[in-house]
Formats: structure tokens, sequence, C-alpha cells
């Protein structure tokens, strides 16, 4: 019996405790539109230029899947582009665009994922950020059975690691 | 350490371009074109990317090298490739608009605003005049023959004003 009561009572805090999740959630978003907001969205590329993963972690205007795809494709013309008119000999490509809004970085492993991430312009270098989602990637989405090389990423444990990893750079 | 400059106007015409680069390897020629493409995209890009109002592209940053752009309301742009310590060079872009290329061109009535600059060390000598039939049409082609080279002689003093003026001013900068 007290078990039963102890189970009711659980079950009848839980909406409770939801709905003050709720009631505190948009009040953090709200600061953070006022304050600095650190990573906007992540964006994962393949060497091929195509858009496999894209997660937006801040209340920014959405884009929509096409423009996606089409400005993943844009920059990595433009990454290849900008290393062929490199005015000294090594030719690697786009690492950081900077805008008066926005600050860009990407990183690119031997294998030739892109890893790109947006962010706003006080936010310092992520680069360590960049390299956490590459391992994430190699331990969440090359090992999941599932997964078929260069194919859309819809990894649970990825997309989760991923959003802890981004909450983490949010709130220092 | 700057590699080189670059002006281009609304049209996408290189207006000036100045290679700065010291032990570094010989580029193409037509690198200021594919360059302008570059640049076309890019703005493009920021102006899409951006999630918030301030839409501008400002710079960009590879291994080895970083590209500044500034472009003004009118359209010109003025570009310049660095080595990666170089931070935030905005202003001194503008005050190359303002205080060089303003007195040195826009205000200079001798200089030709749209065509691509040559100072005097690079000119070109003109194609000799062909033979005609007529002693005045031969005596017209002359005169404007002669116009000719005098505009070109003057925008060319025109254009080595703003060079000395530009290299001055780059190499009084700390990052030259």
């Amino acid at each position: 019996m007290m078990s039963l009561r102890s189970a009711a009572d659980t079950e009848f805090c839980a909406p409770v405790a939801k709905q003050q999740q709720q009631q505190q959630r948009p009040k953090t978003t709200a600061a953070s539109t006022t304050t600095t907001m650190g990573i906007y969205s992540v964006y994962v590329i393949n060497k091929a230029g195509s858009l496999l993963f894209s997660g937006d972690y801040a209340p920014i205007p959405s884009m929509d899947a096409n423009s996606r795809l089409r400005l993943a494709g844009l920059l990595h013309g433009l990454t290849t582009f900008a290393g062929k008119l490199s005015p000294v000999d090594d030719q690697s490509g786009i690492e950081e665009i900077e805008g008066d809004g926005f600050r860009l970085e990407r990183f690119q492993p031997l294998s030739g994922m892109q890893f790109v991430v947006l962010c706003d312009t006080q936010q310092g270098p992520l680069k360590p950020f960049l390299r956490k989602c590459h391992r994430l990637y190699a331990d969440f989405v090359l090992k999941n059975p599932f997964y078929s090389i260069d194919m859309p990423i819809r990894c649970e444990l990825f997309d989760t690691h991923l959003k802890a990893a981004v909450e983490e750079i949010n709130r220092s | 350490m700057i590699y080189n400059f670059y002006l281009y106007n609304r049209q996408g015409v290189c207006l000036y371009q100045k290679d700065l680069k010291r032990g570094s390897k010989q580029q193409r020629s037509d690198t200021d074109k594919l360059l302008y493409g570059l640049l076309y995209s890019l703005k493009k890009f920021a102006e899409k990317i951006s999630p918030n109002d301030k839409k501008r592209f400002r710079s960009y940053k590879t291994a080895t090298y970083k590209l500044h752009c500034f472009e003004t309301p009118t359209g010109l742009k003025f570009v310049m490739c660095t080595d990666l310590s170089v931070g935030n060079i905005d202003r001194d872009l503008e005050h190359i608009f303002a205080h060089i290329y303003v007195p040195h061109v826009v205000r200079n009535p001798l200089a030709e605003l749209h065509v691509p600059m040559t100072p005097t060390t690079t000119m070109q000598p003109l194609p000799s005049s062909s033979s005609s039939s007529g002693k005045e049409e031969e005596a017209s082609d002359a005169v404007t023959a002669t116009q000719l080279q005098e505009q070109q002689v003057q925008a060319a003093a025109a254009a080595s004003g703003f060079d000395a003026a530009l290299s001055a001013f780059l190499s009084s900068l700390k990052y030259y």
C-alpha cells in the first residue's frame, strides 16, 4: 500500500516538476538572448560537400533544409577556392570566416569530413570543441551498426552528446 | 606581413592590384578575377548564414593566410591578404578609402574612375595610327591620338599618385 502511494505521489509530483522546468526554460533563453549566446549551430559535411547533420542550439531564425544543403555545398566550394588562391605554397582551405554578426569555424580532419560551428563574435576559439565533435562522430555515428556511411546522421546518442557538449560551452 | 592588396569597383573590375609578397609563390594572371568570384560568393554566403541583422562579411582565415575585405556602400571593395597574426584591419582599409582613394582618385579630375589604374611605370605605349587616305582625316586622327595620349598620361599620373600614397601608408603599418 505504502509503495503504491509513493508511486502515486511521484506521478502526481512529476507534472509539477515538468511545469517548473517549462517555466524555467523560457527564462534562460530570454536571458541568453540579451547576453552572448555562444554556439548557434553545428554542421557536419562530408568530403564531397553534402550535408550530413545540422543542429541549431540557440533561438535563431531557422533555415529550411534546402538552403542548408545549398550553403553546405557552397562552403565546400569556397574553401577549396580559397586554398587555390593562397599567396603562399600551402593550399589548405578556410578555417574561419568572420562577419559582423557571426563567426564560423571549420575543422577538417584527414578523413575529409568537415565539422563546422557557427557562433557569435564574442566566442573564443572553438578548435577543441570541433575536435570533440569529431570524436563524438567517430564514437556514436561510425560505431553505430545501423549507420551507413555518407548518409544523413540520425543517431540519438550523437545528438544527446553533442547537445551536452554545446551546452557546456554555452554555459561557460 | 601583407601579401597583396586589391581594389574592385561595383562591377567587379579590378581597378588596382599590388603584390607585396616577399618570398611567396608566383600567382597566375587571372587571380584577381577568381578572387572577385570568391568574394562575391562569400558575401552571399554571409548574408544567408548570418542569424541576425548584421550580415556583412569581414574576413576569412586559412592555415596560411588571412583575407580582409572592406566594402563601401558604393560597392567598392578593398581587399588585403595578410599573414595570420593580423587582427581586425577594417579601420586601415577604411583609411585607404577615405584618405587615399577619395583625395587621389575621386577628387582628381584627371583620374579615370572606372578603368583599371596603370601607374606610369607599367603604362603601355599607344599603338601607332595606321595610314589613312585623306590628309584631313590623318590630321584629326593625329589630334585624337595626341588627346588620348595626354589623357592617358594624366590618368597614369593620377594613378601613380595613388600608388605612391598607398605604398607609403602600407609601409607605415605595424604588420607590413
